[in-house]
């Protein structure tokens, strides 16, 4: 999990949070998705602006067995009832991020705050039926789109080598085939700087 | 170090409050309706009410009934689809009286559907109807004056004005100084009618108790009540009592009494 490399060029450290979706449809559907992010960055354990990369993978579990969804068409036009099914949904995360320590002093405890630019590509399997007219399954559908997310929080500078993070962060999706969501995102993070 | 651990617990609850507060029930976005009533439309038809008692997390894209004459069905069952409103609904349904029919309202959102409960109406056989008056059979009261009617017509057309109506009851005396007409939007049954002093029927869509009716050529005034009695022996009457209406600028009453 954690590797011991020349500082030049960067540090490794994991994060682990959930993708709590937001809006007026994804909530409904959805139930915070649970996940980890691999982080790199480039800077000393005190610099006040580090950057670096993220590559993360989050699940979510739909909020039932099965939606109560229809179509409307046939002849005459009828509201045709049928039903989904997601049976998997995941979003593989992956971006670059920055950092930037609030603080400029020695104290081992600063607020600070980041900016990240992410792909998120979406992998969905679901079952789609309507009496008379839709009935179909479709596994691992991907899909794209562009994300940047704004945190907030602290770190504590566990020791020479260890840097601790916790947050809280706006996860804005744009662009894209999938409909944009928009996701709060809890995190706790470590860092290791190697000597 | 009470500063610190004050931050983190600030930290900690803001985090759980997202987690369980974020988290929604895919109920609680679905649209609900429920059956307001069901009454007769004519003789062969039934007005059938819902009404959208939440929107849910959408607006309301569909809404429509469903029914049939067994208790059990599904919404595809002889359904009426309408377009998405936030309060009530209506259709006219086909019925037959002496029948019970089981009916349900449904609204759908883009979240999806929900179906109301069932309903049970009952048509009802319509009985003969009779005005609350005396009034001798086939005589037209006009302003305390009686006139024997010697002539009487009926029928689709014929004795209507253009746009009044599909049915038609003339009245007249035998020297034709007194005329009574009254229009029907459709062949009349066991019911009572309002008089409509400006009726223009358009017959799929005016309410088939609405009628127009005139002595003269002077129209009796809205609001009145005509009564329709047809019996198993295919006699109509048609009476009224004490209607009014304008001529010289002078209010007149009439009653009347015609079977046929």
């Amino acid at each position: 999990m954690f590797f011991t490399i020349h500082n030049s060029y960067g540090q490794y450290g994991l994060q682990l949070g959930p993708l709590i979706p937001t809006g007026n449809y994804f909530p409904y559907v959805l139930k915070p998705g649970a996940g980890a992010e691999l982080l790199v960055q480039h800077g000393e354990i005190d610099s006040r602006f580090r950057f670096g990369g993220s590559f993360g993978y989050y699940v979510f579990q739909p909020t039932q067995d099965t939606f109560q969804t229809y179509a409307v068409g046939g002849l005459p036009t009828q509201l045709l009832p049928g039903y989904e099914v997601i049976q998997s949904y995941s979003i593989l995360v992956i971006g670059a991020r920055s950092d930037f320590k609030i603080l400029n002093t020695d104290a081992k405890l600063s607020p600070d705050v980041g900016l990240d630019f992410h792909f998120h590509i979406f992998d969905i399997s679901e079952v789609d039926y309507a009496e008379t007219l839709v009935s179909s399954s479709s596994v691992n559908d991907y899909y794209l789109d562009y994300a940047f997310t704004l945190r907030i929080g602290a770190q504590y500078q566990l020791s020479d080598n260890w840097l601790l993070s916790v947050g809280l962060g706006r996860n804005m999706g744009f662009g894209g085939v999938y409909p944009a969501i928009a996701f709060w995102q809890p995190y706790i993070n470590i860092i290791y700087y190697p000597d | 170090m009470k500063k610190t651990d004050t931050s983190y617990f600030t930290l900690s609850f803001v985090v759980l409050s997202l987690i369980t507060g974020c988290s929604k029930k895919y109920d609680d976005a679905l649209p609900a309706c429920k059956f307001l009533s069901a009454s007769p439309y004519g003789p062969d038809s039934l007005l059938i009410t819902g009404e959208v008692t939440a929107n849910g997390a959408d607006n309301v894209q569909y809404v429509g009934f469903a029914y049939d004459e067994q208790p059990t069905f599904d919404i595809l069952h002889n359904q009426v689809l309408l377009n998405g409103t936030n309060g009530q609904f209506s259709a006219v349904i086909p019925a037959i009286q002496d029948s019970t029919y089981y009916i349900k309202c449904f609204a759908a959102n883009s979240f999806g559907y929900m179906v109301s409960s069932l309903y049970t109406y009952t048509f009802p056989v319509a009985g003969p109807d009779s005005a609350p008056c005396a009034e001798s059979t086939n005589v037209i009261a006009d302003n305390f004056v009686n006139y024997t009617v010697a002539s009487l017509s009926y029928g689709p057309g014929g004795y209507n004005p253009t746009g009044f109506g599909n049915y038609g009851v003339q009245g007249m005396n035998f020297s034709a100084t007194e005329t009574l007409n009254i229009s029907f939007n459709t062949v009349p049954v066991n019911g009572v009618y309002t008089t409509q002093s400006n009726a223009a029927f358009t017959s799929e869509t005016s309410n088939p108790f609405v009628v127009f009716a005139s002595i003269n050529g002077y129209a009796l005034n809205s609001g009145g009540s005509i009564y329709v009695a047809v019996y198993k022996s295919g006699t109509i009457t048609v009476s009224f009592c004490s209607l009014q209406y304008m001529a010289f600028s002078n209010t007149y009453s009439i009653s009347a009494k015609l079977t046929y």
